[in-house]
This record gives structure tokens, C-alpha cells and sequence, in this order.
């Protein structure tokens, strides 16, 4: 190919699913000044953008403490996931013991459990995080799992061989190996910690844009429901953007 | 060959046994086998798949404890792994994250750190195995058959007593396979390492080795044991030399006796 060709195919890819969804949002802003749908029960895109644009600084404010709290809850699912897994592969007794129960665990509907979390925690900001890493850290441990133990058996064998020592295998080659399966289950997991933040938000009932939305709803604010979603989504595109970025450098170090 | 270094045995294998436990009942990978290495002797060991080369290997290096018997390497029995071993699989398993000369230096890093003497001797292997100008490339810039050279050039990082392959080039494809052949035969002109070189190809076996161990399978034993009369270093040409097809229409029986008295 061209490169006026490449630049065309590239071109396309960005503008296809834009075009896509702009279509989209032009069908439903027709719909509704057409049909004269009442804002109650859907507004039009523009009337959403207007609603955002004029309560933005009050939709960040509460955006703020949702934001750190998904960073923290996903940071600590990332460290407990990951060490789990590491203590789960390295000891046989601690795989017997654990794996068929982070498995099972893997089955509950998780959310079903928030309110239990509330009873024990409270309904600060503790409650929540812990919520959140409960709902995230799962992805971590499994993808870290796989990584650690997808070492070519023959590889582990030389490790054996030359004499290296269970800790400098870990750290020399199982570790390293398992650097790209981690970041598979990062990715998850940085939307599951938002997604627990917003649940806790809408249980605790005390700030953040979790709680904006059924506030919102209450007062059966339409638009600002919306707009408080839209926000979420693009919060929950730079967190994720976030671990990609962190992705691509460390794949240009591990990857294959 | 006798005029090299006969006297001292390298690894002598008396009545060895291998049994796996596994969930649905014992499994003989290694029935009984015996013999002896002389040091400096480039062994093959040659048979069908699921014969036990293997697991043979494996118990020389130290990685599978005997079930029964006796395996000794410089008298010592073998207990635990080799360290002196230095060791190729059919796959290359090198670090994708790691450099070619990196790579080499693996062995070393894992037992303690790395000095400039040794990043000095990594370098000289590099030469040797004709890679020095890719000492900075990672795994994936290389050709299959390049790989298998860092392997090999990782293996003898640590200056090993015995050099152990399972089945190096067998993945390879055949052209590439015949160039590492006369590669490994090359080096090991230059090294004389006490080599166990395990493969199913009765051409490489015999163009590489000085001796060759036919394993049967059911019961996995050894079933023949074969001197090769060609000199060294060994040259493209032997091929063309009658007792070479003579010697490979030998095994090439003997391999057929021992499968089809198994299926």
C-alpha cells in the first residue's frame, strides 16, 4: 500500500465508527423534536450537552472523588491480585487451598453483595474502595496466574539445571513472562473498579456521579442523568487509555 | 577415536529405571537401560517417539530422580541438577525480553552476578556461533536456526563437563536442520564437550556422533549399540561414503524392529 492509501485505510478506521456515531445521535435528536418526546422521559442529545456544559463545574466536583476512588480500589486490586497469584503459584498448598475458591468466588454475582459491605464498613469512602477491589481484583489474579505459569515447561527445567533458586526464577523469567497476560487482566479490572465505585455511590448515597444519577433520577432530571453518564464514559476512556499507555511501554520491554 | 582421552568414563548409566506416577496408574517411560559415556564421546541416543530419550536426559541432568538403578557422571551419583550440565531442547526457550547476549548470559545471572569475564567469554561464543553481529537483537529478529545457536551458545556459557540435546533441530526445516548439523559438528570440533545428542534422524545421528545408542520402545531399553568409523571433524562428504548407508539402512532396520514389535 500507498502511503496516501495507508493514510485513507487509517483515516477510515477513525472516521467510520465517528460517522457511525453521529448518525446515531442524529437519529435520536430527530426522534425526538419529531415524535415530541417530553425531556422527562428522553431528552435530546443537545439538550443533554447544554445541561453538561452549564453544570459541568459541579458534575466535576463530584466526579473527583469517584475518579480517585476507582484509581485507589484498582491500584490495590492490582498489588493483592497480583501477589495472590504469586503465592497461589508458587505454593502448592496455598493452590489446593485457594484456587478452587477464587474460582467459585468468580461465579457470584458480586454486586449482590454490596450492601453486605456497608453493614461492615460504613458508608464512607473505605466501604466503597473495598467494594471496588473486590469487584476488580478477581481479573488481576486470574490473568497474573496464566502468565506465571504459561513458562515453557523445558525453560523452567533449565532453570532447575543451572542451579537458580525459586526466587530468581520468579523474578528472572516467570515474572517477566507474565507481564503481557497482567496487563490483559488490568484492563479488565480498571473498568470493574469503576464499575464498583458507581455501585457503592449508588448504595452509600452520599457524593460522586454515582450518586448524582440517582439523585438525579429522584428529581427525575433527565438531562442531568445523562450528562452525568457521559461524563462517566469519558473519565472511564482516560482511566483505561491510562493502563494502555502503561501497556504499550512495558510491552516494548517484555513483550515477545 | 580410542586415541581421545578413553580412560576416564563420564557417565555411566547402570540398570537405570524411570517409572511415572500418575492418577491412572504407573507409567514405565524408562523400562531399563545401561551404558557408559567415555568423556570427550559424542553420543546419539537414537529411537522412535515415546521410547523414553527424554526422560533418559532428564534423569542425566538431574530434573527426574531414578526410579531404580544407578547413574553416575565423573563417578559422582547423580542427585539433584547438574549443574555442569549444559542443556538444549527442542525448543530454543530463550527470554523474548532479553538481548542474544543477554540471552547467553541467562545461565550465569541465575546463580550470581554476571562478571566482565563472563559477559567476555558470552561474547566469544557469540563468534562462534557466527551471531556476534546480532548480539543486540532480541529472540523474534532472529531466524529459527539462529535461536537454536544462542541456545547452544547459552548452553556452553558455563564451560559444562557434559553438553545434553533433546532433539535441538527437530523442529527446524530440513535445510536449516543440515546447516546446524554441520554447525554443531564444527563447534564441537573446538570444544570436545561429552555430549548426549537425542534425536530420531539416523542421518544426524550418524553424521554427528561417535557412538549411537538405539532405544526401543516396549520395553524402552536399549537395544543396539553402535561405534562410528568416520574421522574427525566430519565432513559434508562422509554422506556419500558407503558405510555411511550402510550403517544408516542398519538402523533404520533396527529403529523398525523395535516399532513394529510394539504395534
Amino acid at each position: 500500500m500507498t502511503r496516501a492509501q495507508l493514510t485513507r485505510a487509517h483515516a477510515r478506521q477513525v472516521l467510520l465508527p465517528l460517522l457511525t456515531a453521529g448518525l446515531i445521535l442524529g437519529a435520536w435528536e430527530a426522534a425526538v423534536r419529531i415524535g415530541e418526546i417530553p425531556d422527562i422521559l428522553l431528552p435530546a442529545p443537545s439538550a443533554v450537552a447544554i445541561r453538561l456544559y452549564e453544570t459541568l463545574p459541579f458534575l466535576l466536583k463530584q466526579a473527583v472523588p469517584t475518579t480517585l476512588e476507582t484509581i485507589a480500589g484498582f491500584a490495590i486490586s492490582t498489588v493483592l491480585g497480583i501477589a495472590l497469584a504469586v503465592l497461589v503459584s508458587a505454593s502448592r498448598l496455598a493452590r489446593e487451598a485457594l484456587y478452587p475458591n477464587i474460582v467459585f468466588f468468580q461465579l457470584i454475582p458480586k454486586i449482590a453483595l454490596a450492601p453486605l459491605f456497608i453493614v461492615w464498613l460504613g458508608i464512607g469512602s473505605p466501604s466503597r474502595v473495598t467494594f471496588s477491589v473486590f469487584i476488580s481484583f478477581f481479573p488481576v489474579v486470574v490473568a497474573t496466574l496464566t502468565g506465571l505459569t504459561s513458562v515453557d515447561r523445558d525453560l523452567l527445567r533449565l532453570c532447575r539445571a543451572v542451579g537458580g533458586s525459586g526466587w530468581k526464577t520468579y523474578a528472572q523469567v516467570r515474572f517477566p513472562a507474565a507481564v503481557p497476560h497482567i496487563f490483559s487482566g488490568l484492563k479488565i479490572a480498571i473498568t470493574f473498579a469503576m464499575i464498583g465505585v458507581i455501585v457503592g455511590e449508588f448504595i452509600t448515597a452520599q457524593a460522586g456521579l454515582g450518586y448524582m444519577i440517582l439523585f438525579a433520577a429522584s428529581q427525575a432530571e433527565m438531562a442531568l442523568i445523562l450528562a452525568s453518564i457521559a461524563l462517566l464514559c469519558v473519565i472511564g476512556l482516560l482511566l483505561y487509555g491510562a493502563v494502555v499507555a502503561m501497556e504499550r511501554v512495558a510491552l516494548k520491554r517484555y513483550g515477545a | 577415536m580410542s586415541a581421545r582421552g578413553a580412560a576416564a568414563e563420564a557417565i555411566t548409566a547402570a540398570r537405570v529405571r524411570k517409572v511415572y506416577e500418575t492418577p491412572s496408574g504407573p507409567v514405565e517411560a524408562v523400562a531399563e537401560a545401561s551404558f557408559r559415556i567415555a568423556r570427550g564421546d559424542f553420543v546419539s541416543i537414537l529411537g522412535p517417539s515415546g521410547c523414553g530419550k527424554s526422560t533418559l536426559m532428564l534423569m542425566v541432568a538431574g530434573l527426574e530422580p531414578a526410579t531404580a538403578g544407578s547413574l553416575r557422571i565423573d563417578g559422582v551419583e547423580v542427585s539433584g541438577p547438574q549443574v555442569d550440565a549444559g542443556m538444549m531442547f527442542q525448543d530454543p526457550t530463550l527470554l523474548p525480553w532479553r538481548s542474544v547476549l543477554d540471552n547467553v548470559l541467562f545461565p550465569i545471572g541465575m546463580r550470581r552476578r554476571v562478571s566482565a569475564a563472563d559477559r567476555e567469554r558470552a561474547e566469544g561464543l557469540l563468534r562462534m556461533v557466527d551471531l556476534w553481529g546480532f548480539r543486540d537483537k532480541r529472540p523474534r529478529e532472529l531466524s529459527g536456526g539462529m535461536r537454536q545457536r544462542v541456545a547452544l551458545a547459552r548452553a556452553l556459557i558455563g564451560d559444562p563437563r557434559i553438553l545434553l540435546m533433546d532433539e535441538p533441530f527437530s523442529a527446524l526445516d530440513a535445510i536449516t536442520r543440515d546447516e546446524m548439523g554441520l554447525a554443531l559438528a564444527r563447534i564441537w570440533d573446538t570444544t570436545h564437550k561429552t555430549s548426549i545428542f537425542i534425536t530420531h534422524s539416523i542421518r544426524e545421528a550418524i553424521f554427528l556422533s561417535d557412538r549411537i545408542l538405539v532405544m526401543g520402545r516396549r520395553p524402552s531399553t536399549i537395544v543396539e549399540d553402535i561405534r562410528v568409523p568416520f574421522e574427525r571433524p566430519r565432513q559434508p562428504s562422509v554422506e556419500a561414503d558407503a558405510r555411511f548407508n550402510e550403517l544408516y539402512l542398519h538402523l533404520k532396520a533396527s529403529i523398525h524392529r523395535t516399532t513394529a514389535g510394539a504395534a
